[in-house]
């Protein structure tokens, strides 16, 4: 099911990480081998995450598996 | 006897044929098995028409095939080519033109850019490891690389100042330029940074850097000659640090060389208080200055481990070395790590106006002269006149130096200092302004992270400005921070505007990117508008 938490993500990372890109980032797109994802968008993400959700991620949870796909963040949302 | 860089795999899968020499997620290559595969390469690129000297491009991201590329590349004769494999289409194009890049080994993921790519230049002609549908376009798979008998036909002639690789790096001119290694200049990096590190066929290597970054030599040129195994960190871990942490203790990592932001992340993110991280004895790191007060808390974190500086632009490889003495030895007039000494078989001097020596303890140029360095720029007679420095020593012997563009200082106990970049240097109303200093005194306030300084053009000419990250939960105003700034820098250099921004933005090795960060503070500054 594709909710309000999908469409939040998927427009910040377009508009923030992937501008120019010609492609749309869709749900199960890999963020980190496309080149999406850096070091520098992993803050920014986390910083727009606890604005717009209100979860600060722990920093034991800041790993790879929690991150590969937009589906990931949320299952990771979910969970929290 | 050993004179090419591909001989010493030979050496070493017959030494250690068993051995791990890569690994790379759950897969491994043994030394026979990388001998073995790379050998079938190279009779498919002879088959292609790879020749001496014929530059072949390596289109990947890190792998264990970009280890069979780039040795069977040598074996057949012709020198590798990194290629960023996040580039886009237009830079691609740009360096297969300028290389003349027949042939592009490379995997599926890939196959939609190649044929982008192949629709602006006719020059390629061959791909391995991709299915490129373009009319004069051959496509070979890795499934037929592995179908042929592991036996080169036609073992090609080489002489140690034949080419090995070229790097391409980006140019003042937004022309990207090929850095020309030979054999001899890389064999020669391979033994010295051996020799001066250690490195024995125990050791197990970490490689932080992708292909395209020239600290990648260490990882997979250094550790064939040494026999050593060396652990491809994937690119998901170098973006989570907790996640490296846990890479490291579980692959007993013993040797680590990277850029130091990778080592901050993964001392401020990386949760290694709940890690293991014995194995490591020894932390390289080069490519910028580390924030002191954060390599001294590594350092602290790490009792077993030495810490090298690690310096050299990638047109010399390497060509200092300095091995860190404890915090507790360190001098307090120190902004920065010393560079060290100019390592062996070299000769580096400190030179200004017309390349006329400075005074002992004056700032000036260092260019330096290594079996290391670069043959030249790929086809840029232009550029190759401005980067060596030729001095007449007797009447039939001329020196070649390069110079470095960095800006360096001796100091009264012998070491090289590094004061930035000659060309990054800026003038403020007149004043020369060397950015890396108001960095750095930006960061060594304990409220930020990591702090930045670019130039701000504005309607009274230029301004300096700076950026800064803050650590987690502090809080400090910018009026706070220019006085922080105002006690260590002379007073043009102040700051006049301090930015708070999430992150610093960074070039793809890693580096700070000023031009992105002046980008970002604008962007900042026009939502404010908005708002």
């Amino acid at each position: 099911m594709i909710t309000e938490t999908h469409n939040a993500l998927q427009e910040f990372i377009q508009t923030r990480f992937a501008s120019g890109m010609a492609q749309t980032i869709g749900f199960e797109d890999d963020l980190l081998m496309s080149g999406v994802l850096d070091s520098l968008n992993v803050m920014s993400l986390l910083a727009f995450m606890q604005q717009r959700f209100d979860v600060k991620v722990p920093a034991e949870d800041v790993i790879y598996e929690h991150f590969v796909t937009i589906n990931a963040i949320v299952n990771y949302l979910e969970s929290r | 006897m050993i004179y090419l860089l591909h001989q010493m795999l030979a050496e070493s899968a017959n030494r250690y044929p068993e051995h791990e020499a890569f690994r790379f997620q759950s897969h491994a290559l043994t030394y026979a098995e990388l001998a073995r595969r790379s050998a079938q390469l190279a009779r498919i690129l002879q088959e292609q028409g790879v020749r001496r000297n014929d530059r072949v491009g390596v289109f990947l991201d890190k792998s264990l095939e970009t280890l069979v590329a780039i040795y069977g590349i040598m074996q057949a004769g012709g020198a590798y080519v990194p290629l960023d494999p996040k580039s886009p289409v237009a830079r691609l194009v740009s360096i297969i033109e300028d290389c003349g890049l027949n042939g592009i080994i490379s995997h599926e993921s890939r196959a939609g850019v190649l044929a982008e790519a192949r629709q602006h230049t006719a020059i390629l002609r061959f791909v391995i490891g991709a299915q490129v549908d373009a009319p004069g376009v051959r496509s070979i798979s890795w499934e037929d690389v592995a179908r042929q008998p592991a036996m080169i036909p036609n073992t090609p002639r080489l002489m140690e100042d034949d080419l090995a690789y070229i790097m391409y790096t980006s140019g003042s001119t937004g022309k990207p330029k090929g850095i020309m290694h030979t054999h001899f200049s890389g064999l020669s990096y391979a033994r010295m940074s051996a020799a001066t590190y250690a490195v024995s066929h125990d050791d197990r290597l970490s490689n932080h850097s992708p292909l395209h970054f020239d600290m990648s030599t260490f990882d997979y040129l250094t550790a064939v000659l040494c026999g050593a195994t060396t652990v491809i960190i994937p690119e998901a871990h170098t973006l989570f640090p907790v996640n490296l942490g846990k890479l490291i203790e579980a692959e007993r990592l013993t040797i680590w060389y990277s850029v130091p932001f990778a080592l901050v992340q993964l001392l401020t993110r990386g949760m290694i208080d709940e890690r293991d991280l014995s194995s490591i004895r020894w932390v390289l790191y080069g490519g910028e200055p580390f924030p002191m007060g954060q390599l001294r808390a590594l350092m602290e974190r790490l009792p077993g481990a030495r810490f090298s500086n690690v310096y050299g632009p990638a047109e010399v490889n390497q060509c200092t070395y300095y091995h860190l003495p404890p915090p507790s030895e360190w001098h307090a007039d120190w902004t920065n790590i010393p560079i060290g000494v100019i390592w062996d078989n070299a000769e580096g001097l400190i030179v200004g106006a017309n390349d006329q020596e400075v005074a002992v303890g004056e700032v000036g140029e260092l260019v330096v002269r290594t079996p290391t360095m670069m043959q030249g720029y790929w086809q840029r007679p232009d550029l190759n006149e401005n980067a060596f420095y030729r001095r007449t020593i007797f009447e039939d012997y001329e020196a070649r130096y390069y110079h470095t563009g960095d800006l360096m200082r001796e100091n009264t106990a012998g070491l090289l200092e590094f004061f930035g970049r000659k060309d990054h240097q800026v003038k403020i109303r007149g004043f020369r302004v060397e950015l890396a200093e108001i960095d750095t005194a930006l960061s060594s306030h304990e409220a930020v992270e990591y702090g930045a300084a670019f130039v701000m053009p504005g309607t009274d000419g230029d301004a300096v400005a700076g950026a800064v990250m803050l650590r987690a939960s502090a809080d400090v105003t910018p009026e706070a921070l220019i006085g922080h700034v105002r006690q260590r820098v002379p007073v043009y250099a102040v700051p006049s505007t301090i930015y708070f921004v999430d992150a610093m933005p960074r070039t793809g090795t890693g580096k700070i990117d000023r031009k992105a960060l002046y980008a970002t503070v604008q962007s900042l500054k026009d939502n404010e508008r908005k708002v």
